[in-house]
């Protein structure tokens, strides 16, 4: 009777025992002491920098957790692939991420057009994006379940600048704009805040992605004689917007937003052009050590970096990180997507040393803070 | 006609050692001609106190040139200092507020470097300079650059207002005294009682001398020597033309700043 008895209860024992390592096993891109985890963006061509200086903050923030021992003893490796911001790259290597690396979650999608192309895989599959680099409103209204914003909408950004450019009497906006999801989502946000105030831009321009022809948008845009240029592209095209526009005898302030990857836009001036540009900023300033988020950065890049510089993106990458290890620490020891999902969910209205944002079942907005800040003099410094 | 501070300094150099070299020509020859009249009552211990006279005009001229270079590095200086702590209390105001105000100042601060410091070479003021400062005064002027009306008090924010409105002024100020100690203090009447004393001292010593070759040497001596306290003269009558002193180096750390 025992022996029959030990003989029913043996395979029992053993589904029991080995239940939550099976369930792991499952659970696609968690290992016994790894979670993979997935980053599309540009590293090669004329944006690499937008995806080389986020995924450089990131590693800060995911080596000092490793050398901790990792999350509840998984270390987090990330896999990149280029898209070179283009969305039939990144639509491929989400794919990819799923089919081939089974990755966990993906993380730090550089690009409005670029996610956007990828949400039937993410969809299809359940697989969270976590942190992308856009404020495009298609992925904040409606919410997307899958989707967790930590960066304020491209909105919030352009309601900024058109408050603070009205209140110092530049009236007369104009906005060269990427021809793509991007730029429509910023040109909406521009025409609804002006349209509260009852004005309109004065010209309207596209640009294409990853382009540098920029010569005729520049003699357009100066020809309506703006007060004011709002751009909306990455780094080398405004960069060459700037500098075609300038060679007009034209002297209207310039505003970038936040995705045009301040310091590669910095670096792409030619020197005598960088005074004076704005750009605004979704994450603190990366100079004021002040919050202890930017402190945690600038420690963090020290450590491993002596000579390394501090900038938006990369503090943008280290707190897009630190929200995904929070998240994977609140899912547990065994940690599902779902789980993962969960504790995104119910981080509600939180804060990452000290830099407020919200995210619930209702609410992708993520953070709320916007700040304006001007290249000074020639250095590539920033004032804000 | 320009005067000599408005032509380039290698050009400005150039006259002035043709000048001393005329001069010496003309005081060789005039010797010459004394001497080959007889009137041998010029005595060599006369050298002494006319190249005394010399050496201790010059000196005192150049000593009051290098104090007044002096006092513009430290007005300079001043200036730098002003900057940033004015842009270190418009940190109290709200953010728009805040980054309006830094903008002017910086504005004002990169046109010194990238007008101002060329036009001051020339004795000049930069209209883009002071084009820039009425903006950062009119900004500070405006209830732009007020406090919120219940703003949170703190030691910076609590003296806000009379700090903002000192180091406004004391921009001013410094702007002035750095304008007025850069300007050359050049003047033809200085330049013209040096030339008469360098002629006066080169003819007595031709007089004094005889022989084909000593008199040569002489020349070269003189002309090596003599010029020296005047070309310092000059360069420090301008040290931005001449280049002992970059302005745009004194502001470069307070534009290279992240604030």
């Amino acid at each position: 009777m025992v022996h029959i008895s030990r003989r029913l209860l043996a395979p029992w024992m053993a589904c029991l025992l080995l239940a939550p390592r099976l369930a792991h096993a499952l659970e696609p891109g968690i290992g016994p002491r790894s979670i993979l985890i997935g980053q599309s963006a540009a590293f090669t061509g004329s944006s690499a920098d937008l995806g080389r200086e986020f995924r450089q903050g990131a590693h800060y923030a995911f080596n000092e957790v490793n050398a901790r021992g990792g999350v509840h003893g998984r270390q987090i490796i990330t896999i990149y692939r280029d898209d070179g911001y283009e969305p039939k790259r990144a639509e491929a290597n989400t794919n990819k991420f799923i089919a081939k690396d089974q990755v966990f979650a993906l993380f730090g999608y550089v690009g409005t057009a670029t996610v956007v192309s990828s949400l039937p895989a993410l969809e299809r599959f359940g697989v969270p994006l976590i942190a992308p680099v856009t404020g495009a409103q298609i992925i904040r209204n409606p919410v997307n379940p899958l989707i967790y914003n930590l960066r304020s909408s491209y909105h919030r950004e352009i309601a900024l600048l058109v408050d603070y450019l009205l209140r110092y009497g530049r009236d007369a906006i104009a906005i060269v704009y990427q021809d793509d999801a991007f730029g429509d989502d910023v040109l909406t946000g521009l025409l609804k805040s002006l349209g509260q105030v009852t004005r309109r831009p004065v010209a309207m321009e596209t640009v294409q992605r990853n382009s540098t022809n920029t010569e005729e948008a520049a003699r357009r845009v100066a020809r309506s004689k703006p007060d004011a240029v709002l751009l909306a592209s990455s780094y080398a095209t405004n960069a060459s917007f700037i500098t075609n526009y300038r060679k007009l005898d034209t002297n209207a302030q310039i505003f970038n937003l936040s995705f045009v990857g301040s310091n590669a836009l910095s670096r792409a001036l030619p020197l005598h052009l960088r005074h004076g540009i704005g750009v605004s900023q979704v994450v603190p300033f990366p100079w004021d050590a002040r919050l202890p988020i930017v402190r945690d950065y600038q420690l963090a890049m020290k450590r491993s970096d002596p000579d390394a510089k501090f900038g938006f993106s990369s503090l943008e990458g280290y707190m897009a990180a630190q929200l995904l290890i929070k998240a994977l620490d609140q899912a547990g020891p065994n940690p599902t997507r779902q789980r993962l999902m969960r504790a995104l969910d119910h981080l509600q209205t939180s804060d990452i040393g000290g830099f407020p944002f919200s995210t619930s079942l209702s609410n992708r907005s993520g953070s709320s803070f916007v700040q304006l800040t001007f290249l000074n003099g020639q250095a590539g410094s920033f004032l804000h | 006609m320009p005067s000599l501070e408005q032509l380039p300094v290698g050009l400005a150099l150039f006259l002035i050692y043709s000048a001393f070299f005329a001069i010496t020509v003309a005081a060789l020859l005039l010797s010459r001609r004394f001497s080959s009249h007889k009137h041998s009552i010029l005595q060599p211990g006369l050298l002494s106190p006319l190249g005394s006279l010399y050496i201790f005009t010059t000196a005192f001229l150049l000593s009051n040139v290098i104090f007044q270079t002096n006092n513009l590095k430290t007005a300079v200086t001043q200036e730098v200092v002003t900057f940033s702590k004015l842009g270190a209390v418009l940190n109290v105001l709200p953010q728009q507020q805040r980054v309006e105000g830094r903008r002017l100042l910086f504005d004002y601060a990169y046109s010194i470097t990238h007008d101002e410091a060329t036009t001051m070479k020339q004795g000049l003021r930069s209209d883009a300079s002071e084009a820039a400062l009425d903006r950062l005064r009119e900004f500070l002027s405006s209830p732009s650059a007020a406090l919120p009306a219940a703003p949170i008090i703190t030691p910076e924010s609590s003296n806000y207002l009379r700090r903002a409105s000192d180091f406004s002024f004391d921009l001013i100020d410094a702007r002035e005294r750095r304008l007025s100690l850069s300007s050359s203090s050049n003047s033809p009447v200085l330049w013209l009682s040096i030339g008469v004393m360098y002629f006066t001292f080169a003819f007595l010593s031709f007089s004094v001398h005889r022989g084909a070759m000593t008199l040569i040497w002489l020349a070269f001596i003189l002309l090596f020597a003599f010029p020296v306290p005047a070309v310092m003269l000059f360069l420090y009558s301008n040290p931005l033309a001449a280049g002992l002193y970059d302005l745009t180096s004194q502001f470069a750390p307070i534009l290279a700043r992240n604030m």
